[in-house]
């Protein structure tokens, strides 16, 4: 393969030897130190071919052997380029199309997000789209690793992000911080609760109750129970006094319903009581990496600030698709930064972490679920924090499904 | 010059080396009847369609065939692709026949 494109590079001519003696200049080609090859008679002329830069010393040899030589085929890149040459409008076409392939190629036209399933991927975009990751954004500006590391604070539904490129396609993988798993299909499946709270409603569609409302219930206990209960005896009817509970199970089932419970729990929080501006003083450094593979050697420049905002801008041979060269020059600036503090009132604070709170219960509770009382009280408070506690009361649905195994029946 | 190449001969067998080098002979290497590649030649002596001789060390090489087609030649090795029939070791007068 190496040969034929060497000979392919260097052109070639398809010959015809005519004469007496044939294998004569054969032979002198050969000492020389010519290429022939796919040598082969046709009527009685014998056909090869011949390197283009042996053609014209081929002749020489002609005389000596009694032969002739004509040629009767060029192939290879010096008549391709010749040809190529003279037609110039195609040549630019070719040229402009490569162009714009290139400039094509190197941007991202289309944004994927995949495993979403609470979070709406068209805010997943939008986030990315913030962090430079958007359709239209140039390849070489892209980084992912930053993306994929930003991407879980800019949006907190988002605990995971994998990026990555297919050609002209980013895709980003995601994994959400809170995620419910579809139910295996089981015959019998009871409501437990999910929290300890006191159930203030109870209403069952399919099951068994075993708790009233006004019990206080313990995280785990059977609140409905999955099975079809009737009574083993007929039941007296005797006025002023309730009817007696089905006592004997007929068959399991999928227990179902509602219970809404009245819930408390205490958070604290230590907030500051400043809020930390970073303003850029005008100093800048410049430090220089080497980076071979995934290991980066410092290979000089200034020492770091204390507080800066750093660039890194690398210089590496351009990539394709998504292999980049093992080597990279990595020049990182840093602007120096001063923190000023400015000082919050304690009833701001306050209204802080009670949005804050508010913002957290709005993400575990469901759309029915309701919260009576959130209100911070201050416990302690220094110079710089005050610890904050709030009793949080939530009226909501504490029911849980959980598979209970049944043996079959025998 | 027999004792020569007698002395030869065993030198070769006792250590087991390449006749082909020792002895300065021709190595004709054939896959099935389609290629024959001739190292150590001596140039050719007559080339045709169906009858090709080549030169070797001590003597001429004579291939029959059809369709003989020259896939390359280098000073060091033919190949010579086709339809290959026979060959046979003749001494350096064979001539074109």
């Amino acid at each position: 393969m190496l040969l034929g494109l060497y000979r392919y590079v260097s052109g070639y001519l398809d010959i015809q030897v005519s004469g007496e003696r044939p294998e004569r200049l054969v032979n002198l080609a050969v000492e020389a130190g010519m290429d022939l090859w796919n040598l082969h008679w046709r009527g009685a002329r014998v056909y090869g071919r011949l390197l283009l830069r042996d053609f014209f010393a081929v002749r020489p040899l002609c005389r000596q052997a009694g032969c002739r030589v004509r040629v009767r085929g060029r192939h290879g890149l010096p008549f391709l380029r010749q040809r190529v040459l003279r037609r110039r409008a195609l040549l630019a076409g070719a040229l402009g199309c490569l162009v714009v392939l290139l400039w094509l190629s190197s941007h991202v036209w289309l944004v994927e997000v995949r495993g979403t399933a609470f979070v709406d991927a068209r805010a997943v975009r939008q986030a990315l789209s913030g962090l430079g990751l958007r359709p239209g954004a140039w390849k070489g500006r892209l980084h992912l690793a930053e993306v994929e590391r930003r991407l879980p604070g800019v949006l907190p539904q988002i605990t995971w992000a994998a990026a990555r490129l297919q050609g002209t396609r980013a895709v980003v993988d995601v994994v959400e911080r809170y995620s419910l798993r579809a139910l295996p299909p089981v015959r019998r499946v009871d409501v437990v609760a999910g929290r300890a709270c006191t159930v203030q409603r109870l209403v069952v569609f399919s099951g068994h109750p075993r708790v009233r409302e006004g019990e206080a219930v313990t995280p785990g206990q059977v609140l409905i129970e999955g099975g079809v209960y009737i009574r083993s005896a007929p039941a007296p009817v005797l006025p002023g006094f309730p009817r007696p509970e089905p006592d004997l199970l007929l068959r399991p089932t999928v227990a179902e319903g509602q219970v809404i419970a009245q819930c408390t729990a205490v958070r604290e929080f230590s907030v500051p009581l400043y809020r930390e501006e970073r303003v850029l003083t005008g100093h800048q450094r410049q430090r220089l990496h080497l980076r071979l593979g995934t290991r980066t050697w410092l290979v000089g420049g200034e020492p770091p600030f204390a507080a800066a905002e750093t660039q890194r801008r690398g210089l590496a041979v351009a990539g394709w698709r998504n292999r980049f060269g093992p080597v990279e020059l990595q020049l990182v600036t840093m602007r120096e930064q001063r923190v000023i503090r400015h000082p919050i009132p304690l009833e701001a604070a306050l209204q802080e972490v009670q949005n804050r709170l508010l913002a957290q219960l709005a993400w575990r509770l469901a759309p029915g679920d309701r919260v009576l009382r959130a209100v911070p009280e201050v416990v302690r408070r220094d110079a710089d924090t005050a610890l904050v506690r709030t009793v949080v009361e939530t009226l909501e649905d504490i029911g849980r499904p959980v598979s209970v195994h049944v043996e079959p029946p025998e | 010059m027999e004792a020569r190449r007698d002395w030869r001969h065993r030198l070769t067998s006792i250590f087991d080396l390449p006749g082909d080098v020792v002895l300065d002979l021709a190595r004709v290497t054939l896959i099935g009847d389609v290629q024959m590649a001739i190292e150590n030649h001596r140039g050719l002596v007559e080339y045709g369609p169906d009858r090709m001789v080549v030169s070797v060390p001590r003597g001429c090489l004579q291939i029959t065939g059809a369709d003989l087609v020259i896939g390359s030649i280098t000073p060091e090795e033919i190949i010579l692709q086709g339809r290959i029939h026979g060959l046979q070791f003749a001494d350096s007068s064979a001539q074109r026949g």
